[in-house]
């Protein structure tokens, strides 16, 4: 360059140098631009990088305030849609394998204290984050925690699970507090299984005494484990009583054209229909009447062991993990995610707005100097 | 008019060859820096707007758009924008050259007189003497020996009793601060000069 500005000189070495690496990039394929503004520089690739780091930043964002905005768990968005099959063993709560986990609370020691002790209050609230008291089979907005549902329409199945250290020596005295147990609650012992030491039990309670039963059990002795469960089986009753109410419908229509029938065919066809109605009829309302009683009756399962009954004895009541249900847990933990982060966008919106109304104007007012530098200036 | 391509050209071919840019600055580093030194009479201000403006250009030359105008005319509508910036917030943003890696450059000490030599005072002297007095004691000394007296810079310096280097830096910041008064006034240093 022919200048006596030894600055421009430099400058000029600076700018070759810059140019040199930033076509050393292009022939390596990583794209042109070197930080140009707003990456109008950049190649197609680097865009996108961009764009997908900026989108996972939103979705992390968005994940993080709506797993703050929703308490810190995402138990609120459980699936509750189980098969008749699931319903049928002796505690729903351990089956959490088929088509939707119920709501589930596990508390270990620490969070027991306030149960040890006699000011433990009766519903215990603080160890029941999926409440119930009152109507079996309702549950009202206010005592869970915000949870918009309707009170009236709920239906809940809430079961329970204990494991409780007793005082050795003491194992026939919690038994049979637990048996006084169930029946102050109005419920009983379905069943139970003692070896040495050691027992389980069934219980059967109301569902509007399922709090306080966990707690007078609770109180028995040291509460190792405690969990909770309450699958929301309100979908799966309305669309039953739907179903019912269609079916009633259609045997009525068929009984009128039986009785206008005026062949032979026509009444057998018609019979044959009838029969089918009758029996998918008699199908739900079998499925209705077991729903209710679930959810009119609380199942709770207490492991009651003395202090020093070998940890191995203790073993033998945990879940075996499988393929499917991790798989099945994988599937349902994904959808948990996605909706924690849709709640987060909802949170970020007006942020998101704001931003695309900045970003718009920035944009006009680039293309604005565009056209402005287009016109030849007095030097 | 230069040989070879035109300053068009030059900027189309800088999008796959960015060295072509390197030829831009070349033909026009030089016109650019009197452009700016007669704006803001700062040698300082007039080299790092320089700079900023070409680096600038080097990062958004993706942008632009051939509308028949003299590719050149872009580059100093992106000076008129820094120059705008400089009177705004009195100082020389280096957001561009930082993005690219250029390091930052003081301006050597030959560079001063001859920046300034592009500058040519006359005919806003009398402005000068007038908006002498909105500056600091230290800054309106140094520009009245520099300026209004036309002293050498190793005479400024044993006048002020200072060394040479911060003789230049009072005169450099003294003419920057006057520059924006003179433009807060209306008195566009180069519209005065360029007429």
């Amino acid at each position: 360059m022919q200048t006596d500005f030894t600055f421009l000189r430099a400058l000029e070495q600076d700018l070759e140098r810059v140019a040199r690496d930033e076509t050393a990039r292009s022939v390596d394929g990583r794209g042109g631009g070197v930080g140009g503004r707003g990456g109008r520089g950049d190649g197609p690739d680097r865009r996108w990088k961009r764009a997908l780091t900026a989108v996972a930043a939103v979705f992390v964002l968005a994940w993080g305030i709506g797993f703050v905005a929703d308490g810190g768990g995402v138990r609120n968005f459980v699936a509750t849609s189980d098969s008749a099959d699931e319903l049928t063993g002796p505690m729903p709560a351990d089956d959490d394998g088929a088509g939707g986990s119920p709501d589930r609370v596990r508390v270990g020691e620490a969070g027991f204290d306030n149960l040890d002790g006699n000011e433990a209050p009766e519903d215990a609230p603080a160890a029941s984050p999926a409440p119930v008291s009152g109507t079996p089979g309702t549950v009202s907005g206010e005592q869970d925690g915000g949870r918009a549902l309707s009170g009236e329409l709920t239906k809940i199945i809430r079961n329970g699970r204990l494991r409780v250290e007793v005082e050795d020596g003491s194992f026939r005295d919690a038994r049979a507090e637990v048996v006084e147990i169930a029946e102050d609650a109005g419920g009983l012992v379905l069943s139970s299984r003692t070896q040495g030491r050691s027992g389980t039990f069934t219980l059967k309670v109301p569902a509007a005494t399922f709090d306080r039963t966990m707690v007078a059990l609770g109180q028995l002795g040291k509460v190792e484990l405690e969990e909770q469960t309450g699958q929301d089986v309100t979908a799966e009753f309305v669309d039953l009583g739907a179903r019912q109410r269609i079916l009633k419908t259609q045997r009525t229509a068929i009984e009128g054209f039986m009785a206008r029938a005026t062949s032979l065919p026509q009444t057998l066809l018609l019979a044959k229909r009838s029969a089918e109605v009758q029996l998918e009829l008699e199908r739900i309302q079998g499925r209705l009447r077991y729903l209710s009683a679930q959810v009119e009756q609380s199942t709770i399962e207490v492991l009651i062991e003395e202090r020093s009954v070998p940890e191995a004895r203790v073993e033998d009541e945990v879940d075996n993990p499988s393929l499917l249900q991790a798989w099945r847990r994988s599937i349902q933990g994904f959808f948990n995610v996605v909706a924690v982060a849709i709640v987060g966008l909802g949170y970020l919106l007006p942020l998101l707005v704001a931003a695309g109304v900045y970003l718009g104007v920035r944009e006009l007012r680039l293309r604005r100097r565009r056209r402005d530098v287009d016109v030849p200036l007095d030097r | 008019m230069p040989d070879g391509p035109t300053d068009t050209e030059l900027l189309l071919a800088s999008r796959a060859d960015p060295e072509a840019f390197v030829e831009l600055y070349r033909r026009h580093a030089e016109d650019l820096l009197r452009y700016f030194a007669r704006r803001t009479l700062d040698p300082e201000a007039a080299a790092e707007l320089t700079a900023e403006t070409f680096a600038e250009a080097f990062a958004s030359r993706t942008s632009y758009r051939d509308t028949g105008a003299n590719g050149v005319a872009w580059i100093y509508g992106i000076a008129k924008h820094q120059l705008g910036r400089f009177f705004r917030h009195g100082r020389v943003d280096g957001a561009a050259r930082r993005r690219l890696g250029l390091p930052e450059r003081s301006l050597p000490m030959e560079d001063y007189e001859r920046i300034e030599d592009l500058v040519d005072f006359q005919p806003i002297r009398s402005a000068l003497v007038e908006a002498l007095g909105t500056l600091a004691e230290d800054q309106r000394a140094a520009l009245q020996l520099r300026v209004i007296e036309e002293l050498p810079y190793p005479e400024v310096a044993a006048r002020l009793a200072c060394g040479e280097t911060a003789a230049r830096q009072r005169v450099s910041r003294g003419l920057r601060k006057l520059a924006i008064v003179l433009q807060d006034r209306g008195l566009e240093p180069a519209t005065e000069v360029d007429v």
